[in-house]
């Protein structure tokens, strides 16, 4: 049962707080959209809740449970940035089953689901291919595709559609919002693009 | 229409410039390895291949080049990811520091670990190792940390939220995305390692031998040329095949902008980076504030009589005030020679087929080692009927030869890199052909030349290899003197080669201190 993401008066920062401390709660389903100007800290936040730097106060809840300590790899949040970031020394279907080899997964099994993600997000056949023959949009549904398969209990997004075109945009933002609200689990989506947050999000907060 | 900008203000002089560096590779590269040809045709090169002990060596160089690339990998990648990963107080100074052994000449830095653990470690094969690491380590920084610092952190941060433990994330994702310059760093190790001689001299105790030991000591000691070239050809063999192989395995080149990561935010781990910074800075500095203690320490307390010897003394193996006014000379000759002929080549380059084909050649010593140059150089040049040795300059040709390639290196890619369309603008307001290009190249060229001059020099100052060979015993190089000073007794001449080894780790350093200094103020990276 998924009981959503809660911050309660949460201090990001490196060293020293950027902003003040930050309250939110995003239900199971659906989509916080931070919207800001470049360097106001959104992607500090991202980088807070899912462990790369630690809060500097406050707590992270997720399910109900205080994670604001926990390690980055036991947190189970997804994570996808503007660059697709794929391991460009794996295949596609490899990179989509990195996480689920992390669970300890035989490879078989791992590159099975994988595939079957890749089916769901429109690139059947496209697993044994080096992720250098994808194209800008393949490469970021790849990376979405890696984040969600190993079952993350929540997606924090860092501007994943600001370098594709206005119609590949627009159609991974409806793409990824259905997804999100299938799998049940909370996200964040940070961004510059009011547009894009109106598209994408079900709640803005204004940074 | 259509035609190269840069052609259309390039003076009929420049044209022909690539003559002179090619008349002298042809005469000083070409013909000495011609006159090692020759010896392939001498029955007596085949018994020297049959000979056992030729193939021991060979192995056993082999065996001692792959411990100390293991160890100097395993010791210079972590050095490697605090240098480039994170950011503290004085990284860049440490970075800078980390560099200073690899300019040293190869019997300082040997000399200075001598001194620093000979109380702990023998000379010999573990004394070797660890010279090596202390020489590479800027190697396998340099070439890894270029890769390192353009992986973009936040792919290991994207494997971590994928339930990637720190170590799985390093091995499963950093680790493949530095294989082509870890590649490439190990093998540039190897050769170094495989090669090397100054130090084998110094740090090794007569059991621990490298082909190029052999290719000295039946050059200068037992005479046996045909055995020389034997031991030279199997060297060049293997280096061949490592690059060969490394060039295979490095071919994906290095993307991205450089990423440091800001400085650590928990207080426990910026306490390990500044205690991991002090200790890399320590063991860095140890050895080389060890050899400026020794040149002023005697069994008695501190002394200057050493430094007194150094002036006035003679030793029994050739006094080294003229030792130090020989290396001066030849550091200045070579200095002259290699611009002239390095920068001449890049130049020619440019403007020329042919003289592309020239700065090709002249790039041709990187895979040769010192000694087999040494070797060329004397078979060519160093006996009847064309005997210069006599002349003294034997030994700055070979030094040239050995610095053309690193010069070529650092000038053409500066000059390739300027734009030919300020000479062109320059035609346009009335300038002659020569002095359109000198509005565009010359300020480029000047600087290389300077630098390029101080590179040779720097190199020339500590080469001990082509020296071993071609220097007469009544008038050794700096090097060559501090490598007999150490086969005396008694306490003079180690405190004398202390002195030798500082002054030359001083004036290495201020050369290469000040040709980098010129570089960055010009823009150019020699």
């Amino acid at each position: 049962m998924n009981d959503g993401l809660r911050l309660e008066d949460l201090v990001i920062g490196y060293g020293t707080p950027l902003r003040d401390p930050l309250s939110a709660r995003v239900e199971p389903g659906r989509i916080l959209g931070v919207l800001g100007p470049s360097g106001c800290g959104k992607s500090t936040l991202l980088a807070t809740i899912a462990g790369v730097i630690p809060a500097l106060g406050g707590e992270i809840f997720l399910d109900g449970r205080a994670i604001t300590d926990a390690r980055i790899d036991e947190r189970r949040i997804g994570l996808v940035f503007q660059e697709p970031l794929l391991f460009d020394h794996l295949s596609v279907v490899d990179n989509v089953a990195y996480g689920l080899r992390r669970q300890r997964l035989p490879r078989t099994q791992a590159r099975e689901r994988a595939t079957e993600l890749l089916d769901w997000i429109g690139l059947e056949g496209y697993g044994h291919r080096s992720i250098e023959t994808l194209s800008g949009g393949q490469a970021q549904r790849v990376a979405l595709a890696r984040a969600i398969a190993p079952g993350p209990r929540a997606l924090l997004l860092d501007e994943p559609f600001s370098a594709l075109d206005a119609p590949l945009r627009r159609r991974l933002a409806l793409e990824t919002r259905e997804r999100i609200e299938s799998l049940g689990i909370p996200a964040i989506h940070v961004t510059h693009d009011p547009d894009e947050a109106a598209l994408l999000c079900s709640e803005i907060l204004s940074w | 229409m259509g035609r190269d900008p840069g052609t259309l203000t390039v003076p009929v002089g420049l044209r022909l410039a690539w003559l002179v560096p090619a008349g002298f590779l042809a005469i000083f590269l070409i013909v000495p390895l011609v006159a090692l040809g020759a010896v392939v045709a001498d029955p007596a090169l085949f018994t020297a291949f049959a000979d056992a002990q030729l193939w021991s060596v060979a192995a056993q160089a082999t065996g001692q080049a792959l411990i100390s690339v293991a160890l100097t990998l395993v010791i210079g990648l972590p050095i490697t990811a605090l240098l480039y990963r994170v950011s503290f107080p004085g990284r860049r100074a440490l970075l800078a520091l980390a560099t200073v052994p690899f300019v040293l000449p190869t019997v300082v830095v040997a000399l200075a670990l001598r001194t620093l653990l000979g109380d702990v470690i023998d000379q010999g094969l573990a004394l070797v190792v660890l010279a090596h690491v202390y020489v590479n380590l800027a190697v396998v920084i340099r070439i890894v940390g270029a890769r390192w610092s353009r992986v973009d952190p936040r792919t290991t941060a994207v494997a971590r939220t994928l339930g990637a433990r720190p170590l799985t994330a390093f091995w499963t994702v950093t680790l493949p995305a530095l294989r082509s310059s870890i590649a490439a760093a190990g093998a540039v190790v190897f050769v170094f390692c495989f090669t090397s001689l100054g130090i084998i001299a110094i740090a090794g105790d007569g059991s621990v031998r490298t082909l190029e030991s052999v290719i000295v000591r039946r050059t200068a000691v037992l005479l046996d040329f045909p055995g020389a070239v034997a031991a030279a050809l199997v060297q060049l063999a293997v280096v061949v095949i490592v690059l060969i192989l490394t060039t295979r395995m490095s071919s994906v080149p290095s993307r991205g902008r450089e990423v440091i990561h800001p400085g650590p935010t928990r207080p426990s781990v910026r306490a390990a980076v500044l205690v991991g910074a002090l200790t890399v800075t320590v063991a860095l500095l140890a050895p080389l504030l060890t050899m400026a203690i020794a040149s002023i320490r005697a069994e008695g307390g501190w002394t200057l009589a050493w430094w007194s010897e150094l002036v006035a003394g003679a030793l029994g193996v050739g006094a080294p005030r003229d030792a130090l006014l020989r290396s001066i000379g030849i550091a200045l000759v070579t200095g002259v020679i290699a611009a002239l002929v390095g920068g001449l080549a890049a130049a020619s380059a440019l403007t020329h087929r042919l003289g592309r084909a020239v700065a090709g050649v002249g790039l041709l010593p990187l895979g040769v080692s010192a000694a087999t140059l040494g070797l060329g150089t004397l078979l060519a040049f160093g006996r009847a009927p064309l005997d210069l040795r006599a002349t003294g300059l034997l030994v700055p040709i070979a030094h040239a030869l050995v610095a053309v390639p690193l010069v070529i290196a650092a000038a053409a890619p500066a000059l390739a890199a300027t734009s030919p369309h300020r000479g062109v603008v320059a035609a346009t307001l009335g300038a002659r052909p020569g002095r359109a290009w000198w509005t565009c190249y010359g300020p480029v060229v000047r600087v290389v030349m300077i630098a390029a001059g101080g590179l040779a020099a720097a190199v020339s100052l500590g080469e001990f290899g082509a020296a071993s060979v071609l220097t007469r015993a009544d008038s050794p190089t700096v090097p060559v003197l501090i490598e007999r000073l150490l086969g005396r007794p008694g306490d003079a001449p180690f405190g004398v080669a202390a002195c030798l080894s500082v002054v030359l780790m001083v004036a290495t350093l201020v050369l290469v201190i000040a040709i980098d200094r010129l570089g960055r103020r010009r823009g150019v990276t020699p």
